[in-house]
């Protein structure tokens, strides 16, 4: 069995035997599986076993990579993204958003705190893919909490967020590409540098900033 | 439990262990989060902590899903703050000056409830006019009022405290300064930015950003400026124009004299079969 749609012709799913696909154009389709199946934008990812799941009806990533771009407002740092998939196709256009696989966690706040708990990434409007099929991340305190935290003792602390991403299919409809787990952000506030940290889907990285 | 630590701190250049002890279990007791009980037509919310009625917003925001913007006022006094340092340091140092912290502690409202309470703005109103009149009060720090800032969005602001001797002081929210910034063109983060300098100038007093909602304001472009406009609208119309789900809660830290701006997401509570909670962003 193989499709393809308007967005990308190329794109088909392969499977061998006892498989259902009740598949639209648009929106998601319930595959209903016994055997081996491979997907061109997700790989091979059924290989035996039986049971059934929505598939996007549309481009999705199968892969996510993090690097460090810049330093911003001195103690933040941006994160430049590449999605990919294994037919190599272009995401450039498509809107993503994020949300929160799970609560994060703020062990620098304090109960009275004039530095607000952050335990959720902002949510915000979706953004366009780039054409080099990229986005970028912002993540860490700005440099007015990093002082707070340490000149109330705080420091060395630390917060965790669980990023989760999706990517639009149609105007209603969203796919969470992102494991179930999400990209973990962490930013680390030590006497003398903070830490920022971006753990992908595939790999991670890290910015040390002496401030 | 409040007023006996608030009878110790007036005493704080001898201040003993055993106070030191009473402020510590203070802190044990606060509650995480304020929780919100539906109860048959009515509606209970109890808070411990140091900002209660910041913490009541916050959940009240998070049941309804309201932006319900908060600000505090400027806090100075024994009557509105307590001694947080570190006992082994403050028995160190008797009389410097240490870590203070606001001196809230329990607070609990309640509220009839209207099916349509979540979507009607008039309701959000009554809702928040009966919750501010329980915790003026109550014997919390601060006295406050419910401002509208139109499109149905309204702001809980500080408008008293308490001066050295006990007695109300009436005090201009910060926001409320009129100030005058360059209409231009920028991302809602860099636009932030310019409105608490400007206002931080204009004050002589530090505003600056706490914790920010950062992906939801460093892309959006909008364009915002006027002259000897309020910086509570300035604010609002930049958040506005970014047509991003969030709201602010501005907080005093007393030691350090300085405003934090934080912006945070809006969230929504929901309660599984078990009626566990979990939060999630409103888009």
């Amino acid at each position: 069995m193989s499709r393809g749609w308007p967005q990308c012709v190329t794109c088909y799913l392969s499977i061998t035997n006892n498989q259902q696909f009740d598949g639209g154009l648009t929106g998601n389709s319930l595959l209903v599986w016994d055997g081996y199946v491979i997907c061109s934008m997700a790989g091979s990812f059924w290989d035996g076993g039986s049971g059934s799941t929505n598939l996007p009806g549309c481009l999705v990533p199968s892969s996510e990579t993090t690097a460090v771009n810049s330093k911003v407002n001195l103690t933040q740092t941006v994160f430049y993204q590449t999605v990919s998939d294994s037919a190599g196709d272009s995401f450039s256009g498509q809107y993503l958003q994020e949300g929160n696989a799970s609560p994060g966690q703020d062990n620098c706040w304090f109960q009275g705190s004039s530095v607000a708990k952050s335990t959720s990434v902002t949510g915000g409007p979706p953004v366009p893919i780039s054409t080099a099929n990229q986005f970028s991340d912002t993540v860490g305190w700005p440099p007015n909490s990093v002082n707070y935290y340490r000149t109330n003792g705080r420091a060395p602390c630390g917060g965790t967020l669980y990023q989760a991403l999706q990517i639009m299919c149609n105007a209603n409809t969203w796919w969470t590409y992102t494991p179930y787990s999400g990209n973990t952000l962490t930013s680390t506030i030590n006497p003398s540098n903070v830490v920022n940290c971006r753990y992908d889907m595939n790999n991670s990285a890290c910015q040390t900033i002496t401030y | 439990m409040r007023f006996l630590i608030i009878a110790f701190i007036t005493m704080v250049s001898s201040l003993s262990a055993q106070a030191q002890d009473a402020v510590r279990q203070s802190h044990a007791k606060y509650m995480d989060h304020a929780e919100v009980r539906h109860l048959d037509n009515s509606v209970t919310v109890t808070a411990d902590a140091p900002r209660p009625l910041a913490d009541t917003m916050m959940a009240l925001s998070e049941e309804y899903a309201w932006a319900i913007d908060f600000e505090d006022p400027p806090y100075y006094s024994k009557h509105d703050l307590v001694d947080d340092t570190d006992p082994k340091w403050r028995a160190a140092h008797p009389t410097a000056k240490g870590f203070t912290l606001i001196a809230g502690d329990g607070f609990q409202t309640q509220f009839s409830e209207n099916p349509n309470a979540a979507s009607s703005s008039a309701e959000e109103e009554h809702i928040l006019d009966t919750v501010v009149s329980d915790y003026n009060a109550s014997k919390n720090p601060g006295t406050f009022n419910v401002v509208s800032e139109g499109d149905g969005r309204f702001a809980i602001v500080g408008t008293h405290v308490k001066d050295e001797n006990g007695q109300n002081q009436a005090v201009t929210p910060i926001l409320d300064t009129p100030i005058s910034v360059q209409t231009d063109t920028r991302d809602a983060l860099e636009t932030i930015q310019v409105i608490l300098d400007t206002l931080s100038t204009k004050c002589q007093t530090k505003v600056v950003p706490g914790t920010i909602a950062l992906n939801g304001l460093t892309k959006p472009q909008v364009t915002v400026g006027g002259q000897n406009v309020p910086a509570r609208v300035l604010l609002s119309q930049a958040l506005s124009a970014a047509k991003v789900k969030v709201y602010w809660h501005l907080y005093y830290d007393s030691d350090g004299k300085t405003y934090f701006f934080n912006v945070l997401p809006l969230m929504k509570a929901q309660y599984d079969a078990a009626g566990n909670r979990t939060t999630v962003l409103v888009r």
